[in-house]
């Protein structure tokens, strides 16, 4: 999968020289990357995708500032990293335009600048530090984990806008790594009819209006089955997500009696209001190696409370949800020939 | 006393602490009258008697005040090897001798005290033999009260990630008697470890705790500090 860096520099020499620089440091063996610039704020807007992993700007651009390339980035990919690469001295910067925003900022001029800043790179788009949520310290393993389910699950049909840009690698576009086929994968018909049964036995438990499966990607959840008003949800960013929380937890299971009251999620309780979400119980989809997939969720309009045997019920639950998974798309299923 | 730029960061003798592996941060976690602050201003301070910088995010203390402090818990402090953010809304522009100061007007802005960071890292980075820098944020309990935590995640999150890539050594105090445990646990993830400071039992200072790295050690150790804030 490729991860694309964004470098916005006015001056053609500046940016070919960081752009050098980002590409020896990327040299080495490791996950394949991508570099696309850019000289203004509009021609950084278009080239910012779900996929841009950072962004490299400077501050003084001919259309705006690099704060503005910040917001935008912030919007279609929230989990970029972005670094402020240029000479402007941040005590002349008014930073309240960004509105508590994070930016790195690398001192283009200092003696260490573009070491510096190739380090920095280098860090954010493998630990990616500036997400708004924590990931599971296995989080690489469960990635690969679950591309091993046959699911692309960053190709949801929301980054479709890479047209037109000043790439500077081609072939790109073939990362679909011809997942979402009709008879295997995550989204095969069979296997979403089997877990949609399960959303429907867990809704009817907890005489609840709403259930999901969900798969939790690199930077979005998807929905694999749902129950109710659940059905018309389409993928929302992980940032966004209650399970991206869910599959940190040593538990398995995690609930929150009421959105509005939980600090990881009151800033963005009104958006979950509008979904009918007030309280929530997950359970991970744990795969043999015990990597969380993603989860198995119940969720209530009015706040309420789960018991310990309501927990326990829906981990059992999403332990039969999984072995579903695994018999119709792991690796066992491959194994077995059904390919 | 020089030290490689990858070599462990170790503590003042008065610290119960082994060294620590640069590129970590810590939460140091501890309620009020704990000198959970002084304890950590010991543990960033300490650096400079040996070369080291020393970069302190002062969130709601002036940075005399902070200077201050230090003189008694770091006994030895090399004033010319410290930086402070200062976000106290206080004193704004006034000059410290010998300390590089940078000002943020409200602790609110976050995107003001990350980047100004970033800048006095890099002077303090490129200042000091090997790039060798500790960093203190005291605390993160005073900016969760001006922004949501998820903010506050990414932004702890983005100063440890700086001090990873730069071979630093970080340490953010808490008071997890302030906060939900939730909030606590979640803050906790942007470390690498966690020392928990308590009120001692007997002469002491303080006691601590840490877990999350080897060779560390075990169980509660007193502490006491070369002369301790606290009454």
């Amino acid at each position: 999968m490729a991860r694309r860096i964004l470098c916005v520099d006015p001056d053609d020499d500046a940016r070919t020289e960081t752009v050098d620089a980002l590409r020896a440091e990327f040299e080495a063996p490791g996950p394949s990357i991508e570099i696309v610039t850019a000289g203004t704020v509009a021609e950084a807007d278009a080239a910012l995708t779900t996929d841009t992993a950072a962004v490299v700007t400077e501050y003084t651009l001919p259309d705006g500032t690099g704060f503005d390339v910040i917001t935008a980035a912030r919007d279609t990919c929230p989990d970029a990293g972005c670094v402020l690469y240029t000479d402007v001295d941040p005590d002349t910067i008014a930073t309240d335009e960004l509105r508590g925003a994070i930016t790195e900022y690398v001192g283009k001029g200092s003696a260490f600048g573009a070491e510096r800043l190739t380090g920095l790179v280098r860090t954010t788009v493998e630990t990616k530090p500036q997400t708004t949520y924590p990931v599971p310290q296995t989080e690489a393993e469960r990635l690969a984990a679950l591309r091993s389910y046959d699911l692309d699950s960053e190709d949801d049909g929301r980054d479709s806008e890479d047209d037109g840009l000043d790439s500077e690698d081609d072939g790109r576009d073939s990362e679909d790594d011809g997942l979402d086929s009709e008879d295997d994968g995550l989204d095969s018909e069979g296997l979403v009819s089997s877990l949609e049964r399960i959303t429907d036995v867990a809704a009817a438990y907890f005489d609840a209006d709403q259930a999901s499966v969900n798969i939790i990607g690199e930077h979005s959840q998807d929905f694999l089955a749902c129950y109710g008003d659940a059905e018309g949800w389409e993928a929302m960013d992980r940032e966004d997500s209650i399970c991206t929380f869910t599959i940190l937890e040593d538990r398995g299971v995690m609930t929150v009696e009421d959105v509005t009251e939980d600090p990881r999620f009151e800033s963005r309780s009104e958006t979950l209001l509008e979904m009918g979400i007030h309280a929530y119980v997950g359970a991970n989809l744990v795969t043999p190696a015990g990597l969380a997939i993603g989860s198995l969720c119940v969720y209530d309009d009015e706040p309420r409370s789960f018991s310990p045997a309501d927990e326990a019920y829906l981990r059992d639950l999403a332990a039969v949800a999984m072995e579903l998974i695994e018999l119709r798309t792991g690796p066992a299923a491959a194994d077995g020939g059904r390919r | 006393m020089s030290h490689g730029p990858d070599s462990a960061y170790g503590f003042p003798e008065w610290l119960p602490l082994e060294p620590v592996p640069a590129g970590s941060t810590v939460i140091v976690a501890g309620p009020a009258f704990s000198n959970v602050e002084e304890l950590t201003e010991s543990m960033v301070g300490g650096g400079t008697r040996e070369g080291e910088g020393a970069l302190f995010i002062a969130t709601n203390e002036t940075c005399t005040k902070l200077l201050e402090s230090c003189r008694r818990t770091v006994p030895g402090l090399d004033r010319s090897r410290v930086g402070v953010i200062d976000c106290s809304g206080q004193d704004i522009g006034r000059s410290v001798s010998n300390v590089q100061v940078k000002y943020v007007s409200t602790q609110s802005d976050l995107t003001g005290i990350g980047m100004k960071f970033s800048a006095l890292y890099e002077s303090l980075y490129g200042a000091v033999e090997g790039g060798r820098v500790r960093t203190g944020l005291i605390s993160l309990s005073s900016l969760s009260m001006y922004v949501d935590l998820r903010k506050l995640f990414q932004f702890a999150q983005t100063l440890s990630g700086r001090i990873d890539s730069a071979g630093g050594l970080g340490a953010f105090t808490i008071d997890p008697a302030t906060h939900e445990p939730r909030t606590v646990n979640t803050l906790s993830q942007v470390a690498d470890a966690r020392i928990d400071v308590r009120e001692p039992e007997g002469d002491a200072d303080g006691e601590l705790r840490i877990r999350g790295l080897d060779g560390q050690p075990s169980g509660w150790q007193p502490f006491t500090l070369p002369s301790a804030r606290a009454d």
